[in-house]
């Protein structure tokens, strides 16, 4: 018996004897402790253009009526918004999504010392920034993204702007045009640019300018404007937009428009009419009454490349949705935004060559730098109507020039050139929102129905920085009270 | 490690070396039951005040050689009365032994099979029998505890097949962590996993993985309370364990064959009360596609419905409680057991056939449960048991909101002028779905068209060797295992709302979990009436959780569900738990004179998810127990039997795998909420985003001290006992994912951080209240109020999120409250508490962030009522919660909807709100000026704007229910003498029979959206629970 005791206690001596590294299981095996920036970038890059998308964009279209939006999504239209996700924005997608993974990735390329990866990833954080100071108004920069401080302090909108301005500097002083090559520079997983240095510096200045004009009523940053402008610098200002800042999709279902998924996938609730098989145009963003007026009284053409009219609409008159709570147009003269807007591979257009042209202009004519409004002001126009050229909505050479011909900006002034580039924002919604509360041009009459009695000024700060961050205000400014840049 | 496996080998041959005998005579008898005669093995035998004794072999036997001269022999066994015999100058003695009726049922299995008697306990425990546990015959064993034991607290989630349980015992003691106690079926801990039930809105609930196990092979449960408890089980039992042993065979006992048969009906519970005046449409105009009820009243006049049909505009007041079927289960066991002198074997078999109350969904489940267990002639033993369960649901509906294929919140709030029958014919010819309402889907194209499926195939065991080398020591080793393989699929057909070209997902989960225990057991009498027992044990534990996950969109043949006909597939590899644990563990224990005891423990673990040098970590217990009675001989026909008890110990516990260091995590897709995900890789290129949690590399084991109290008084022969104790846990060092500020990049930070105490009183009392000849009516309170309390967080913060709910409301954790605070918006109200009424539309105005209420109960209360005459038995339960508040989405869109009956008032007139308009307020949004409200709304206005502000969600969770009810009869056996049958009996089963008091109108105030974990106290669209009936047939051959 004590045989069989003995065997027994070596057996299970040597069954639970555990091997040296018995605890070493705690690494997962299927995360990564390195990669390379690229692919932080491009997660960054990804989220933030999903959200204007499909949040961002639409809403600030409603804001300042661009467009009406019905069945889906159409809170905006009398200034709602979804608590729910406004946090995530907050939370999720700007902090962590776009502003932290650009931060990891910066932190990796300073590791390796590649300084136009830094640029790159610094130019593209400062773009991210406009996204959220313009929404929230005021809200942790310095402080923020930093493990070591738990609770960042808030920052006022103007000293984030010069925080977003010298980022810009920093990426654009970076910027080496003599080593665009992998690892140096992000060139593979570039989406944007696919590495070419050219036009990230482009992007850079261009970004400039809009930050700096975006201060304009009040701060003066002439200096800076005129020195921007006056300096050579390269811009975002080729008429073919083969500079354009785009975040560009393709037509495969994989990497397709997040905001045309939307509608593709309710093609059985006649997201597209007159049936899914036949998509002569999408039904649920409507012209709306204020922009089908302004264009139509001012003969630009552009109105048939926003808009089309219902497909059983022979004479092709349509009318516009007032924005808010109102009646609709009857079915058949509606408007409806254009399919050069809601296609699979649309892209998503950050910064244009229209831009750039139209606040130089705004700059000149306001006198904050030396230069001819006029051409600045044509270019501007020229270039944005040249984004439908090739497409069902192309404008005809003879109709630009007509129209341009029209544009006086002696007679006009400023205002004249702040609305064309109210209008060469069309469907950058979030971008034609901050610019509408900059210039309030052109004037608009607050939606019916909301819970306050002008345009909305800013989205309320999420509940999540309200109760983690002592540092955040008692209780959020609401959305009426206009953000720190806006013209009063 | 191996260093103790080598001291325990040691301590074991010193002791048997030490050994000395002084043999003079011999002495032998059998030792039998004085009721049937029966031979009684294994029973202690010790010549009184010496460590000289042996125990009866399998036929009674026993032979002893003592000293001569006088001396007594002490016979001892548990559960039956001791026995002291004079020797004398007899060689042969035979002795009989009887039931001690008082230690009936005291016996308890604690750690690792061990079996102590619950005298000599310093701690809590109850065990709940096998009758208990199939009173009511509920699917998910967890169900069965609801009232039954003061402390715990059993919350379902839904009436859905398959649906989870939680179970919690004294209190969360976590924020983020688990709280539920660990499952250990024959010494064996097993996983109760429930994996990614529900999300933030919506999701399926794939049950937890306990309610697996089959209630028909279960002998008895205990449950342990505290860590007291827990301490040989190391850091998984801090929360306290459920015991489970299954039914064995018994030795020297014929082979007996049992069938049972049961058959259940379901309905629900309880449904919204609806009005039925006014129809489907918006502002008292009838809008056929419209999915709530505005519209004018329901006069019979005709209109077109969506699907193109003439439709009369007439209420159909049942057409909610028409879409739920009567659910039905059907439950047959076969079980084969016996034994003989050497050997017990058992082998059961149980199909379980459920239909649930939402039309077509269906689980069913095949259990066997196989065991035996042999003793060898050379003194060695061995035993094995092995679960096998097979589970196949077919049709497992989604739950919450925000989801077309969710069909409890389409139903519950569907028009009252929508007869439901008409919705069965959802297709149109040309195979598309016909028009419903708007956006949403029709209930039945989303539960006949999206049938979700869930294969569980489980089996999970142990086998064990063991060694008697001398009657006082036993060695043995038992090598456990558990292993899942689940695997889910959820399918959305072409033409799905949000899935237009048709998509899937499926989700493979893997589980195991292996466990080795070595004990060794030393049991020895020190001297006249102190006997010592030593338990060394070692243990090795092992997980992993692996998830092989794919979402497939755009399928090619609308019916192949596979990836290789998908477009476009977003595959995932997660490796969702991976731990190893090693720990030795010591269980000193005294008793003096069966009336005295003292326990000490230790355990030290080591421990893989956390830091290399915080790897290890010891935590001690001590308890103690004094029967008073048989101490100080104070029994008296009043007071019948009295024990006081106290215990304090310490566990240690542990964090989530992979916490300790920042990674990277690959991206599969760009999830889109409507619409086909974006995946990676993007234009050619990946994507890589990093966590959400800032790690900790210097993390340390969180430690719960527990110390606790109590009695037990038998008063009047046993006719009432009163069990009482007061316990004081503090959870210390807690490993808190702590939210942070989200600016930081990050929402939480892995910290050591704060300390929870739950303290708390449990009794339980328990009274013939009546005993008449054959009449006996037993009345059982069990009583249980637990305090909560977050003492501590980080310095700088005052509350943390509980994981896992979404924003609005949020549940959080705030320094001096209980855990569980609900957050969210409220209305805001100028000084006097006046609404504060919008100028701009005459509604109220909110505010973000306003604590609204807490989840956490006042107390609970069982009452159990048996009666018995005879072979008659009648026994009720009722279960009272009291206290606690619950958010309920579902009352805030029956009324938005207009549904419900408190909606119906003040349709045809405009109404003003009472509250004052603000016409100025300062910068903390304090109203300064304010005129009185003079804005008309709507009724539609009035109900439709408290449906964001989640204040008027908020409810008193209170509720009694009759919970159970049974009706039993065992046939005489004058009647079965003459069939082969040895035993007939013949039940009525009922379960969740009535809700006497409620506070919260139209739902069942005991669900949780979230599922079994921390994030309760939230409803949202829950599919109704059930109450179920039915009868059940046992023979027993």
């Amino acid at each position: 018996m004590k045989k069989n005791i003995i065997l027994l206690f070596v057996g299970l001596f040597l069954l639970s004897s555990c091997e040296k590294d018995f605890l070493d299981v705690n690494t997962n095996p299927n995360r990564s402790t390195d990669v390379p920036p690229g692919t932080l970038m491009m997660n960054a890059a990804i989220s933030l253009s999903q959200v204007r998308l499909t949040t961002l964009g639409p809403d600030g279209a409603a804001y300042i009526q661009h467009w009406k939006p019905i069945v889906v999504l159409t809170a905006p239209d009398t200034y709602g918004f979804s608590e729910i996700g406004n946090n995530n924005f907050w939370e999720f997608t700007f902090y962590q999504d776009i502003i932290k993974d650009l931060n990891l990735a910066i932190g990796l390329a300073e590791e390796e010392g590649n300084q136009n990866v830094i640029a790159q990833l610094k130019i593209l954080q400062a773009f991210a920034w406009i996204h959220g100071v313009d929404r929230w108004g005021e809200m942790p920069f310095f402080e923020s993204n930093n493990p070591e401080i738990q609770f960042p302090k808030y920052d006022d909108g103007a000293s984030i702007y010069q925080g977003i301005l010298d980022l810009i500097n920093d990426g654009l002083s970076r910027i080496d045009l003599n080593n665009q090559s992998e690892p140096f520079t992000i060139v593979n997983f570039d989406h944007i640019y696919g590495g070419n240095m050219n036009n990230w510096e482009a992007f850079g200045n261009t970004l400039k300018l809009r930050a700096l004009m975006r201060l304009s009523y009040v701060q003066d940053r002439s200096a800076e404007v005129s020195a921007l402008l006056s300096s050579g610098a390269n811009f975002i200002d080729d008429m073919d937009g083969a500079e354009d800042a785009k975040f560009r999709y393709f037509p495969t279902r994989t990497n397709q428009n997040f905001d045309y998924a939307t509608f593709d996938n309710f093609t059985q609730f006649n997201s597209f009419l007159p049936s899914a098989s036949d998509r002569q145009h999408q039904a649920w963003r409507l012209a709306s009454k204020n922009l089908v007026d302004m264009l139509t009284d001012e003969n630009d053409p552009r109105l048939n490349a926003f808009f089309v009219p219902n497909y059983q609409n022979a004479g092709g008159v349509f009318e516009g949705a007032v924005n808010g709570a109102a009646p609709l147009p009857a079915a058949v003269d509606r408007g409806y935004v254009s399919p050069f807007y809601i296609s699979q591979d649309k892209s998503d257009d950050w910064l244009l060559a229209s831009e750039y042209y139209l606040l130089a202009a705004e700059a000149y004519e306001r006198g904050l730098a030396t230069g001819n409004a006029q051409q600045a002001l044509e270019n501007g126009v020229r270039a944005h109507m040249n984004i439908f050229d090739g497409s069902a909505q192309e404008i005809d050479e003879v109709d630009k020039d007509a129209y341009i011909a029209s544009l006086d900006v002696t007679a006009g002034g400023e205002a004249l050139v702040q609305r064309e580039l109210y209008k060469a924002l069309f469907w950058n919604g979030v971008e034609a929102w901050s610019h509408w509360r900059r210039t309030k041009q052109p004037a608009l009459t607050p939606a019916a129905g909301g819970p306050i009695s002008t345009v909305i000024s800013r989205i309320p700060l999420p509940q999540s920085t309200l109760t983690n961050n002592p540092n955040a205000p008692e209780v959020s400014p609401l959305r009426d009270k206009p953000v720190f840049f806006e013209k009063q | 490690m191996k260093k103790f496996l080598l001291l325990g080998f040691m301590l074991t041959l010193a002791f048997t070396f030490s050994e000395s005998w002084a043999q003079e005579r011999t002495v032998s008898g059998k030792v039998t039951s004085i009721d049937d005669g029966t031979a009684l093995p294994g029973v202690n035998v010790v010549l009184k005040g010496t460590t000289t004794g042996t125990v009866t072999d399998i036929d009674g036997n026993f032979t002893l050689t003592l000293p001569t001269g006088e001396g007594t022999l002490v016979f001892s066994f548990i559960g039956l009365a001791t026995e002291e015999i004079s020797v004398g100058s007899r060689s042969v003695i035979d002795v009989q032994m009887s039931q001690d009726v008082q230690q009936l049922s005291e016996v308890v299995v604690t750690a690792a099979g061990i079996e102590r008697e619950e005298r000599a306990l310093g701690y809590a425990v109850s065990t709940v029998d096998s009758e208990e546990v199939l009173k009511a015959r509920e699917a998910n064993i967890a169900n069965s505890l609801s009232g039954k034991v003061a402390g715990v607290d059993v919350t379902a989630s839904s009436g859905t097949v398959g649906a989870s349980s939680r179970v919690v015992i004294r209190g969360a003691a976590s924020i983020g962590g688990n709280n539920q106690p660990l499952y250990v079926v024959d010494g064996v801990p097993i996983s109760n996993s429930n994996i990614a039930s529900v999300d933030r809105f919506s999701g399926v609930d794939y049950g937890n993985r306990a309610g697996d196990i089959n209630p028909d092979d279960i002998e008895s449960l205990t449950v342990l309370k505290g860590a007291a408890a827990a301490a040989l089980y190391g850091q998984r039992a801090a929360n306290g364990v459920i015991i489970i042993t299954t039914k064995k065979g018994k030795k020297n006992e014929k082979m007996s064959v049992t069938v049972n048969s049961s058959i259940r009906f379901d309905n629900p519970f309880r449904l919204p009360d609806y009005q039925n005046t006014y129809g489907q449409g918006s502002i008292n105009k009838l809008d056929s596609a419209g999915t709530v009820s505005w519209g004018p009243r329901m006069d019979g006049r005709s209109f077109i419905a969506p699907d193109g049909t003439t439709k009369r505009y007439e209420a159909f007041p049942d057409n909610v409680e028409d879409f739920y079927e009567t659910g039905k289960t059907i439950i047959n066991s076969v079980s084969l057991a016996g034994g003989d002198e050497k050997s017990t074997y058992r082998f059961g078999v149980t199909a379980f056939d459920q239909e649930g109350i939402v039309p077509n969904t269906e689980l069913s489940k095949l259990s066997f449960n196989m065991n035996g267990s042999r003793e060898f002639s050379n003194k060695f033993y061995s035993s094995f048991g092995i679960n096998y369960i097979r589970s196949r649901n077919d049709g497992r509906p989604e739950t919450g909101f925000n989801n077309p294929n969710a069909v409890a919140s389409i139903v519950t709030d569907i028009p009252r002028n929508i007869d439901v029958e008409g919705l069965r014919d959802y297709m149109n010819e040309d195979g598309t779905p016909k028009l419903f309402l708007g956006l949403t889907q029709n209930p039945y194209f989303s539960l006949n068209e999206n049938v979700f499926t869930q294969n569980v195939d489980r089996m999970f065991g142990f086998g064990q060797v063991g060694v008697k080398p001398l009657d006082w020591i036993n060695i043995s080793w038992k090598l456990g295992a558990d292993i899942i393989r689940d695997k889910r699929k959820q399918i959305y057909v072409p033409n799905s709302v949000g899935a237009a070209n048709g998509q899937f997902w499926t989700d493979r989960i893997f589980e195991s979990q292996i466990n080795s225990d070595l004990i060794v057991t030393i049991n020895r009498n020190l001297t006249d009436g102190l006997n010592a027992n030593l338990i060394l044990g070692h243990n090795v534990n092992e997980i992993y959780v692996e998830s092989s996950f794919n979402r497939g969109q755009d399928l090619v043949d609308p019916q192949l569900f596979i990836p290789d006909n998908a477009t476009v597939n977003t595959p995932s590899e997660t490796v969702l738990d991976r731990r190893r644990l090693y720990g030795v563990f010591f269980d000193l224990g005294f008793s003096y004179n069966d009336y005295l005891f003292l326990n000490i423990t230790g355990r030290n673990d080591w421990n893989s998810t956390l830091p290399k040098d915080n790897q290890s970590y010891f935590y001690p217990g001590v308890s103690a127990s004094a029967v008073l009675t048989d101490a100080f001989d104070l029994k008296s026909n009043i007071l019948s039997y009295a024990k006081l008890r106290a215990g304090w110990a310490q566990v240690g516990g542990y964090s989530d795998p992979f916490t300790l260091q920042f990674t990277f995590i690959p991206q599969t897709d760009i999830f889109q909420l409507f619409g086909v995900d974006n995946s990676y890789p993007f234009n050619g290129i990946p994507g890589f985003a990093g966590t959400n949690q800032i790690p900790n590399s210097e993390l340390e084991p969180e430690i719960t001290s527990t110390f606790e109290v109590g009695t037990e008084l038998q008063f009047f022969n046993s006719r009432l006992i009163l069990d009482a104790t007061y316990y004081h846990s503090t959870t210390d060092n807690q490993i808190i994912g702590v939210s942070v500020a989200p600016s930081t990049g990050f929402s939480t930070q892995l910290l050591n951080a704060g300390s929870i105490v739950n303290k708390g009183i449990e009794l339980r009392l328990e009274g013939t209240a009546l005993q008449i000849g054959d009449f006996k009516w037993v009345a059982t309170v069990n009583f249980a109020k637990n305090e909560n309390e977050l003492v501590e967080l980080l310095d700088g913060f005052d509350n943390t999120d509980v994981p896992g709910t979404r924003t609005n409301p949020s549940l959080k954790a705030f320094v001096g409250e209980p855990l569980g605070t609900i957050f969210g918006s409220g209305w805001r109200r100028d000084q006097n508490g006046n609404y504060l009424i919008n100028p701009d539309n005459g509604l109220r105005l909110d505010e973000e962030g306003v604590k609204l209420g807490n989840i956490t109960p006042d107390f609970r209360l069982g009452f159990q009522n048996e009666f018995r005459f005879k072979g008659l038995s009648v026994s009720a339960l009722i279960d009272w919660k009291q206290g606690g508040e619950l958010h309920s989405q579902t009352i805030q869109n029956v009324r938005a909807s207009g549904v419900v009956t408190e909606t119906e008032a003040g349709r045809d007139i405009a109404y003003i709100d009472n509250g004052v308009i603000l016409l100025e307020e300062d910068e903390e949004g304090n109203a300064v000026s304010t005129k009185p409200n003079d804005i008309a709304i709507t009724a539609q206005q009035f109900w439709q704007q408290q449906d964001d502000v989640d204040e008027d969600g908020i409810f008193d969770a209170t509720y009694v229910k009759l919970r159970e009810v049974r009706v039993g009869y065992s046939l005489p056996k004058s009647l079965i003498e003459n069939t082969p049958f040895g035993r007939i009996e013949v039940g009525f089963e009922a379960r969740n029979l009535a809700l006497l008091y409620s506070k919260i109108p139209h739902i069942d105030p005991e669900v949780s959206f979230y599922g079994p974990g921390n994030a309760q106290g939230i409803e949202a669209f829950n599919l109704p629970t059930t109450r179920s009936y039915g009868f059940n047939v046992r023979l027993t051959f």
